[in-house]
């Protein structure tokens, strides 16, 4: 079966014109070896018919010679005429020697038998003959008188034979023509049938051979016509054979995939795009909240910066160091709130505002808060969205560090676990009550807030721009212990120095 | 449709070729066969030639002595050939013994006509050293070397016996029709006192009558005819001493009623004599066995080209046929034909 199989398989992975020939080519050839065979072997009962009774002897040659001797032996014992005797030994040599070539075998062949009974008289006709020539030229009257008694009788007997042979010749070519004119009638009908039969097999060889190739092309047609309606979502089939078909069909699955892939990924790019646009928006929006709330609470910062310098000239005049220092934390600061509002920065930067910051406050609050600040340092490059930290801090002293009686103090720490950078600001105000905490933490507490407090820009927004930033949820905690337990910010985002990021993007390319 | 199916059909289709091939060879073999019958192979060659000559080789008689001397032939390697077989003239008796002469036959076997001049063909055989057995009928004075048949005398022997055992007290006259040709005076001789000695003469007397033939028709129906119509002194039983002497006296004395009155003692066995025996027309038939008597002319051939002697006198069986041996003997004939044709 596996070698039918294989051969099988052979057939069908041969091209359609193969697949087409092949099979008429075998019926033409089964066809034509019949007929072959049939007609050598209506030749060979034809040789063996004519065998059957074929004689070697010419019997017309043998008879007219037989006469002819006969005629000059009368001639020459009757009249003694020379020219008897002439034709009598003229004709005698080719007489026998027509007669030596006849088959001296005994048999019961019809044809043989006459002959080898016409070849015996015959030689003994010629010895009579013979004799009675030599007893004619001895003048022994008597004797070729006998003899040629004898030689008639011999001649009749032998034309008899000769007659006899001829009419049995006769008889079985008539026969021979009755049997091969029933054994044609035959051949006749059983070549129709043969010819009608291997027609039958040729139709229903091409049948089931043209079946199999265009039954997948009718398939393919029908999912064409499928796709051609706008459905690309079919089913697809194997290819049946390694044929045109075959390689057609494959194309054509190869090509739906293709088009099925290239409009998934369109779809996909397209909904990376919305959703990158999406978040856009949102922060476009929370900046405008953002810029919004610092334009209402915004001087002319020209203004502002003209006369902070008027302010640091003069306290340099007067030697007014302090006042100095605090004129220039002052600029720095509003100069980095008014370029980084809203843009990507550093930490280190994100530090430094904030270290401006805490002068401005802690000469406003006669050095009333301790900042404490672990850093590590390699991580003062990474990447931070701008405008972040400050507000956290601003939060805590707002809220956390207002009416406390004890020192204030702010613990700043920057550190990294694994792959994440760790910032934490802790306070020890007054603490958060639960419920603002589980809203704070469920990212809920921006309208609450947004009422509370006029000018701080809020947890809520810190929150959202560090999840927007670096496109993740978990990235800012608030804990609290309770009332008077102060209160932790945590915000854990990924590593994301400048180095790092040119070489992801260069990976990515 | 899958793949598998497709090659179900086209092995199916495959199958149906091979087998339309498979048919095709055999019939075209079956009518190679049929159309060889006649062929070169199916014809024997042999050691010697005999010639078979007979006046009436158209009896189915002699039909049979020529099957049983061609069987017997086989195992010798002898062909038997009649000797004018085959040609559209035919010869008389001398005319064939002078034809088997000139073609060097190895014998001859002959059933002799009347004359002298049969038997001066005989001699003529000797001279050119072809050994002659005669068969049925003996030219004593001949040169033939033997001669295989039954003597007259015994033949009339048996129908003397038969002739008692249906006699009956009524029983005075019994007709004898020899057929003039194979029936020689001497012939008649022998078998008259054959007869002659087994039925006592005192009690039943004797018409013996000759049939002559003629231009190959004969007189039985006229002398057969004036005996059923009471012409003559009608006979009680008849005796008829040829196959076609028995038909004609089944044939009249079946047409004029009197199968009771006159019985019918036959020659030989053919199909319409054993019908009449089996209808009661004929009471019975006395036959030599005709195949045997082939057999054993072929048998004292050989016996002389041995030995270059053979005896002179071979006695062939004599059965009798009648209404209670003829189903048997019928049975017995049906099955040798077979054991022929095999």
């Amino acid at each position: 079966m596996g070698k039918k199989d294989r051969k099988n398989k052979c057939f069908f992975n041969q091209s359609l014109r193969t697949k087409l020939i092949l099979p008429v080519m075998i019926t033409m050839a089964v066809s034509l070896g019949v007929n072959l065979i049939l007609f050598s072997r209506m030749n060979k009962t034809v040789e063996n018919m004519d065998q059957v009774y074929a004689t070697n002897i010419r019997l017309g040659e043998l008879e007219s010679l037989l006469s002819e001797m006969e005629s000059g032996m009368y001639q020459y014992l009757n009249i003694q005429s020379q020219e008897g005797l002439e034709t009598f030994t003229g004709n005698r040599e080719r007489f026998e020697a027509m007669i030596a070539e006849i088959d001296d075998t005994i048999t019961d062949h019809p044809a043989r038998r006459m002959e080898r009974n016409i070849r015996k008289l015959a030689i003994s006709y010629l010895e009579l003959s013979d004799n009675a020539i030599k007893a004619k030229q001895n003048h022994d009257v008597v004797s070729y008188r006998d003899s040629f008694e004898e030689i008639q009788k011999i001649y009749t007997y032998l034309l008899a034979y000769l007659g006899g042979l001829d009419t049995l010749r006769f008889k079985a070519n008539s026969e021979n023509y009755d049997v091969l004119y029933q054994y044609l009638r035959y051949l006749e009908v059983f070549m129709t049938a043969v010819l009608i039969s291997v027609a039958c097999c040729l139709m229903m060889l091409l049948y089931v051979i043209i079946g199999s190739f265009t039954r997948p092309l009718e398939k393919l047609a029908d999912k064409a016509r499928e796709v051609g309606k706008g459905n690309l979502g079919i089913s697809l089939d194997r290819p049946e054979s390694e044929d045109e078909v075959g390689t057609v069909t494959r194309a054509f699955n190869q090509m739906i995939a293709s088009i099925n892939d290239y409009i998934r990924r369109v779809r996909e790019s397209m909904e990376i795009e919305i959703r990158m646009k999406e978040r856009e928006l949102v922060m476009e929006n929370l900046l405008k909240d953002a810029q919004l709330k610092y334009y209402q609470a915004q001087i002319n910062p020209h203004f502002l910066f003209n006369t902070l310098n008027a302010g640091q000239q003069l306290a340099m005049m007067e030697d007014a160091e302090k006042t100095y220092v605090f004129m220039e934390n002052m600029a720095s600061f509003f100069r980095y709130r008014l370029r980084k509002n809203g843009e990507e920065s550093t930490l280190r930067e994100e530090i430094e505002l904030i270290d401006s910051y805490m002068y401005i406050m802690n000469v406003r609050y006669s050095n009333e808060i301790r900042l404490e600040k672990e850093i590590a340092a390699h991580l003062l490059d990474m990447r931070f969205p701008g405008m972040v930290l400050q507000p956290v801090i601003e939060n805590a002293l707002n809220h956390g560090l207002g009416g406390v009686e004890w020192e204030k103090r702010i613990w700043f720490f920057v550190g990294q676990e694994d792959e994440a950078a760790i910032i934490r600001i802790r306070d020890n105000g007054i603490g958060i009550d639960k419920q603002t905490l589980a809203e704070l933490n469920a990212g809920m507490a921006g309208r609450k807030e947004k009422s509370d407090s006029g000018n701080g820009v809020g947890l809520f927004n810190v929150r959202e721009r560090l999840r927007l930033y670096f496109e993740r949820d978990d990235v800012m905690t608030v804990e609290s212990g309770g009332e008077g337990e102060g209160a932790l910010v945590t915000i854990r985002v990924p590593v994301q120095t400048k180095y790092q990021e040119t070489e992801e993007t260069a990976k990515k390319e | 449709m899958n793949k598998r199916e497709n090659f179900h059909r086209v092995w199916l289709v495959t199958g149906i070729l091979t087998a339309a091939l498979a048919a095709v060879l055999a019939a075209s073999y079956v009518l190679l066969l049929r159309n060889r019958s006649a062929g070169e192979a199916d014809y024997r060659s042999f050691a010697y030639h005999v010639a078979l000559i007979s006046d009436d080789k158209d009896t189915s008689f002699w039909k049979d002595v020529y099957a049983g001397a061609v069987k017997a032939g086989e195992g010798y390697g002898v062909y038997v050939e009649q000797i004018d077989d085959g040609l559209t003239e035919r010869f008389s008796i001398e005319d064939a013994i002078n034809m088997a002469i000139y073609e060097h036959v190895d014998g001859i076997l002959l059933r002799p006509a009347e004359g002298e001049e049969v038997q001066r063909m005989i001699d003529k055989a000797y001279r050119h050293k072809i050994p002659v057995i005669t068969m049925q009928k003996d030219v004593p004075d001949s040169k033939r070397q033997g001669f295989v048949g039954i003597n007259d005398y015994f033949l009339g022997q048996e129908y003397g016996k038969r002739v008692l055992k249906i006699a009956d007290e009524h029983t005075r006259l019994v007709a004898v029709l020899f057929p003039g040709a194979s029936f020689n005076e001497t012939s008649r001789m022998w078998f008259q006192l054959g007869l002659s000695n087994t039925v006592p003469q005192e009690q039943v007397r004797f018409d013996f009558r000759i049939i002559r033939d003629d231009k190959g028709l004969n007189n039985a129906e006229d002398v057969i005819h004036d005996m059923v119509e009471g012409n003559v002194e009608q006979p009680d039983i008849v005796i008829c001493l040829d196959e076609v002497i028995t038909q004609s006296a089944y044939q009249l004395v079946r047409d004029g009623g009197l199968p009771d009155k006159i019985k019918v003692i036959g020659s030989y066995v053919s199909e319409d004599i054993l019908k009449g025996i089996e209808e009661g027309g004929i009471d019975s038939t006395i036959t030599i066995d005709p195949e045997a008597m082939g057999r054993m002319g072929i048998d004292a051939l050989m016996t002389y080209k041995k030995y270059h002697m053979v005896s002179y006198y071979t006695e062939v069986d004599i059965m009798l046929v009648d209404q209670d041996s003829a189903a048997e003997y019928r049975r017995g004939s049906v099955d040798g034909e077979e054991g022929q044709e095999k």
